[in-house]
C-alpha cells in the first residue's frame, strides 16, 4: 500500500497515547570509530527493546535526526514495526543548532498530526547526544528549545560524550534537567534505560513526577 | 427447633436454589411442599446451568445424592417451574450467586435456598452493605424437615463450614466495611537493612516460610515474584516501605473479601528485621492493555472473539468491581494494566495493594480514567468518593466497547490529561451529530453500539453522571443478551456506519429515499436538496481528504528554516556497506514513478472504512 495511506491508517488506527521521542544525535567527524559503533549497536538495542514491550511499542514514536557535517533527518515518525534501523557513519562538523531545529519542526508537525487526527498524545520527548561543541550558532534555538521545556511541552534529555563534550552548552538547551555525561560508551545502558522511562510516562500519576527507572548504569557520577 | 421459613411470597420474588440444597437428604420431600406453592404464586425456581452441570460431574457416593438433586429438577421441569439460567462457562462458580444478588438487589427481592452458611451469609450480608439505593430485600433458606428453614445472619455465620473445592457458593466475605476517616499517610518507612531478593526467604503472619522462586517482574514500586509455595510476593523497594501502606496491607490481610478474581493481600510477609511486601494468590492472563486494548494485539490473542466476548469480558471485569464497592472498597486506580485477560470470562484484578481501604485512601491514578476534578488533588491527602470510582468505571466500559479508544479523545485534544479536563465527548447521540469525532475506525464501532448503549455512556460523558458497576452490569447483560438474540450487530471491527432498513427509518421518523448519485435507497432524517447514501457521502468526504492530503507538506521533509543550515544533497552515509541497501530516501525525492497514484489509493482507504 501507499506509504501515505499507511503511514495515516497505523496513525488512527492506534488508539494509544502517543510519546514522540526525537533523537537528536551527533554524527560529526569526532564520533568515528568505537564511538559511532557503540551508538548504532546502541540504537539497534534501542529498537529491540521496544518492539519487545507491547506499550512502548505502540506509544512510542521515533524520529532521528543527525549531526555530521550537515544536519539531516534520518526518520520520520511512523510504527515502530515498519521503521528500520541505519547504521550512521561519522563526518565533519557538529552543525547541533541546525539539528535540533529540525528536531523541533518534527515534533511540532507530529503533535499537529495527532491533534488533526484525534489520537491522545504526550508531550515529546527531545534526546540530544554530542560528544563536543557546536560548529555553528546554536544560541536561538537553544532559547527555543529551553522555553519549550520551561513550559513544560517538551522534555529534554541531555548527553555529552566524552570528556569533550561541552555541558555549559547542553545545559542552555535544557534548564529543567541537568545534562548528565555518558559514563565511557555505555550507549547500550542509557538507551535500555531509555526505552523502560517512555512506558513509564504513560503509567503515571498527574501532577507526581513521572518515576522514572533510576539512570544507574550509563551516567558518570 | 426455630419456626419454619415463612417465603416471602411476591410477584417481585425471585428463588434461586444452590447445589448444596439439591443434594441434601431429603430435599426431594421439600420441593414436594415447594411445588405447589410457587405454582400458586406463578413463580419458578432459577437453578444456574453451572449447578447441573455440577450435578452432572459428581461421583460415588456424593453421585448417588446428585442424581436424585437432577430428579428434583427434572420434576419441577414438567411442571414448568424450572428456570436455567446462563451458561456453562459464565464467570465464576465461586461468586455466582453473589454476583446475581449484588446485581438484582435493587429490581427483586431474592430468596436462595441453600445448605451452605457461608454463602448463605454472603448474601444475607448485602442486605446490609451501606447500598446508596433501598434493598428489596435478601432471604436465605436451608433444606430441612420436609420444608425450608430460614438463615438468619449470626447463624449463618456460626454455621460457616469449609467447603469442598469446586463446590458453587462463595468464600467468606466480610459484610460492608464502615466508612472511615482519612486515615494520615505518611512517608514514615519501615527500616531494613536489605529488602529480599530472588532466592531468599520470607516469612507471613502465621510464621510460615516462603521461598521467592521466581521474579516475575519489577515495577516503580518494587519486585514481584513467585513463591515456593504457589503464591506470588510483592517486595516493596526500600525507599516504598512505607510503614502507613503496610498497616493497611494487614487489615486488608485480616479482612478477607474472597473472590477468586481479587488478588487481595493474604499477609504481609516480613525478614526477621522488618516488613518487606506482601502476599497474594496467583494470577494469569495477560495486562488488558497489552491483549485488547491494541487492535493488533488483541487480533493476536483472542483471533476469535467478536462483540459478544467484548461484552462478557466487560461482565467480568465489573462483577468483581461491583462486589468490592458495594462493601465500601473502591479501586481507586482502576487503569488496563492492572487487570489480567485470561479469557472473556476469567480475569484477575492485580495491584490490590493501592485500594481505597478502612480510611486508607488510593494514592494513584491515571487519565483518562482519573476523574475531571481529581487533577491537581493530592491524592494521598484525600478519600475518593464512589462518583470518583464510577467515572473510572464508565470510561473502562467505554474502552472496551471501543477497544482501547478513550471517550475525550477528539480531534483537536491534547494529552490525556487535558482531555478529561476538556471534557468534550465527540460521539453523535439520537439527533445530536458527532463533533471532531476522532478519525478512523471508531465512529463506526460507536454507531454499532445498541441505543440504550449510547445514551448511557452519553449520560457520563456529556452530562457527567457517572455510573457505577452494578449499573453497568445491568446494561451490559441487556446487550449480551441482544447479542445473543441477534438483535444487534456482533462485528468486532465494523468498517462502516450502521445502516437502517426501512422499517426502521420510518419508525425513527425518517424519510425513505433514493440516493441522488447512485439510485439506492435509504433513511434520510434531514431535509437535503440532493441526497446522498453513506457509501456515496463518504465517498466525497474521501475524495476532499485525498485532495486536502496531497496538497499538505509532506512531512518526511522537514528542514531546518536556519538560514545557514547547509542542505546535504547525499543521503547520510552508512557506517558500513551492508547496512548500504536500507538507507533512506534522499529528501527531498525526486518522485520516482509510485506503483499506485497516491490519490487514488487515499481514496480507496477512507472509501473502505466507510464501506
Amino acid at each position: 500500500m501507499n506509504e501515505l495511506v499507511l503511514r495515516r491508517q497505523e496513525l488512527v488506527e492506534n488508539p494509544t497515547a502517543r510519546v514522540p521521542v526525537c533523537l537528536c544525535l551527533d554524527t560529526s567527524g569526532s564520533m568515528a570509530g568505537p564511538p559511532i559503533e557503540q551508538l548504532n549497536r546502541g540504537l539497534q538495542e534501542f529498537y529491540a527493546a521496544i518492539k519487545a514491550d507491547d506499550i512502548a511499542r505502540y506509544s512510542a514514536e521515533i524520529a532521528i535526526v543527525t549531526f555530521g557535517g550537515t544536519a539531516s533527518q534520518v526518520t520520520d515518525f511512523c510504527s515502530i514495526d515498519r521503521q528500520a534501523v541505519h547504521g550512521l557513519a561519522a563526518d565533519g562538523g557538529t552543525p547541533m543548532g541546525e539539528a535540533v531545529d529540525i528536531a523541533l519542526q518534527l515534533l511540532e508537525q507530529r503533535k499537529k498530526e495527532y491533534k488533526d487526527a484525534g489520537v491522545d498524545y504526550f508531550q515529546p520527548w527531545l534526546i540530544l547526544m554530542t560528544d563536543g561543541q557546536p560548529t555553528s550558532p546554536w544560541e536561538p534555538v537553544a532559547d527555543r528549545t529551553a522555553k519549550l521545556a520551561d513550559a513544560k511541552k517538551l522534555s529534554v534529555f541531555a548527553i555529552g560524550v566524552g570528556d569533550g563534550a561541552d555541558l555549559t552548552v547542553l545545559a542552555k538547551f535544557s534548564p529543567r534537567r541537568s545534562p548528565v555525561r555518558l559514563d565511557g560508551l555505555k550507549f547500550g545502558a542509557f538507551f535500555e534505560w531509555l526505552s523502560r522511562s517512555v512506558t513509564a510516562v504513560s503509567n503515571s500519576t498527574p501532577g507526581q513526577e513521572v518515576p522514572l527507572p533510576p539512570p544507574t548504569g550509563w551516567t558518570t557520577v | 427447633m426455630p419456626p419454619p421459613f415463612q417465603i416471602p411470597f411476591g410477584p417481585d420474588l425471585r428463588v434461586f436454589v444452590d447445589t448444596s440444597a439439591l443434594m441434601e437428604p431429603g430435599a426431594d420431600r421439600s420441593f414436594e411442599t415447594l411445588a405447589p406453592e410457587l405454582k400458586r404464586h406463578g413463580l419458578k425456581a432459577i437453578v444456574p446451568q453451572r449447578v447441573i452441570d455440577e450435578l452432572k460431574k459428581m461421583t460415588g457416593s456424593r453421585g448417588a445424592l446428585a442424581a436424585k438433586g437432577l430428579r428434583i429438577l427434572e420434576r419441577l421441569r414438567q411442571e414448568g417451574l424450572l428456570d436455567i439460567k446462563g451458561e456453562t462457562d459464565d464467570g465464576y462458580v465461586d461468586n455466582l450467586f453473589q454476583a446475581v444478588f449484588v446485581r438484582f438487589r435493587l429490581k427483586y427481592s431474592l430468596l436462595l435456598i441453600t445448605q451452605d452458611g457461608a454463602l448463605a451469609q454472603d448474601v444475607l450480608s448485602l442486605n446490609d452493605a451501606n447500598a446508596v439505593q433501598r434493598i428489596r430485600g435478601i432471604f436465605a433458606a436451608r433444606v430441612a424437615g420436609g420444608g425450608l428453614q430460614g438463615w438468619t445472619s449470626g447463624e449463618a455465620d456460626r454455621a460457616r463450614p469449609v467447603r469442598a473445592p469446586g463446590q458453587s457458593g462463595t468464600a467468606p466475605v466480610p459484610a460492608a466495611i464502615p466508612s472511615h476517616h482519612l486515615v494520615t499517610q505518611s512517608a514514615a518507612l519501615e527500616i531494613v537493612k536489605t529488602v529480599p531478593g530472588l532466592g531468599d526467604q520470607v516469612s507471613d503472619a502465621a510464621g510460615r516460610v516462603h521461598r521467592l522462586a521466581k521474579l516475575l517482574g519489577t515495577g516503580g514500586e518494587g519486585s514481584a515474584f513467585l513463591t515456593d509455595t504457589g503464591m506470588v510476593c510483592k517486595i516493596y523497594r526500600a525507599d516504598r516501605l512505607f510503614r502507613t501502606r503496610l498497616e493497611k496491607l494487614e487489615l486488608m490481610a485480616r479482612n478477607p473479601v474472597g473472590h477468586r478474581a481479587i488478588c487481595w493481600p493474604t499477609s504481609v510477609v516480613r525478614r526477621s528485621e522488618g516488613r518487606v511486601g506482601y502476599l497474594m494468590s496467583a494470577a494469569r492472563g495477560r495486562e488488558l492493555q497489552k491483549s485488547v486494548f491494541v487492535k493488533p494485539l488483541l487480533v493476536q490473542h483472542f483471533p476469535s472473539w467478536r462483540k459478544v466476548n467484548l461484552v462478557q469480558l466487560a461482565i467480568s471485569v465489573l462483577e468483581p468491581i461491583a462486589q468490592l464497592n458495594s462493601r465500601g472498597i473502591l479501586l481507586g486506580d482502576i487503569n488496563p494494566r492492572n487487570i489480567l485477560v485470561a479469557s472473556d470470562s476469567e480475569i484477575y484484578l492485580v495491584d490490590t495493594d493501592s485500594y481505597q481501604f478502612m480510611g486508607h485512601p488510593c494514592t494513584v491514578g491515571m487519565p483518562p480514567f482519573l476523574a475531571p476534578d481529581l487533577y491537581g488533588k493530592q491524592l494521598d491527602a484525600m478519600l475518593r468518593t464512589p462518583e470518583h470510582e464510577a467515572f473510572a468505571v464508565s470510561t473502562l466500559v467505554f474502552m472496551l466497547m471501543l477497544p482501547g479508544k478513550p471517550p475525550y479523545s477528539h480531534q483537536g485534544g491534547e494529552d490525556p490529561a487535558k482531555n478529561v479536563k476538556a471534557g468534550k465527548f465527540p460521539y453523535a447521540v439520537g439527533d445530536r451529530k458527532g463533533k471532531a469525532v476522532p478519525e478512523g475506525p471508531w465512529r463506526f464501532q460507536w454507531s454499532h453500539l445498541p441505543r440504550y448503549m449510547k445514551e448511557e455512556l452519553d449520560g457520563v460523558f456529556t452530562d457527567g453522571k457517572p455510573l457505577g458497576a452494578a449499573a453497568w452490569l445491568d446494561i451490559l447483560v441487556r446487550y449480551r443478551n441482544d447479542l445473543a438474540r441477534g438483535n444487534v450487530s456482533n462485528e468486532l471491527f465494523p468498517t462502516a456506519l450502521k445502516e437502517l432498513n426501512q422499517a426502521q427509518t420510518l419508525k425513527a421518523g425518517g424519510r425513505w429515499v433514493p440516493c441522488t448519485a447512485c439510485g439506492k435507497e435509504f433513511g434520510l432524517f434531514e431535509p437535503h436538496p440532493q441526497p446522498l447514501c453513506n457509501a456515496c457521502k463518504a465517498k466525497r468526504v474521501a475524495e476532499k481528504a485525498a485532495r486536502e492530503l496531497a496538497a499538505a507538506p509532506q512531512p518526511a521533509r522537514a528542514r531546518s528554516a536556519l538560514p545557514s543550515a547547509p542542505t546535504r544533497a547525499t543521503p547520510p552515509r552508512a557506517a558500513a556497506p551492508r547496512a548500504a541497501p536500507q538507507r533512506p530516501a534522499p529528501p527531498p525525492p525526486p518522485a520516482p514513478p509510485a506503483p499506485v497514484d497516491p490519490l487514488t489509493a487515499v481514496i480507496k482507504w477512507i472509501a473502505s472504512l466507510f464501506g
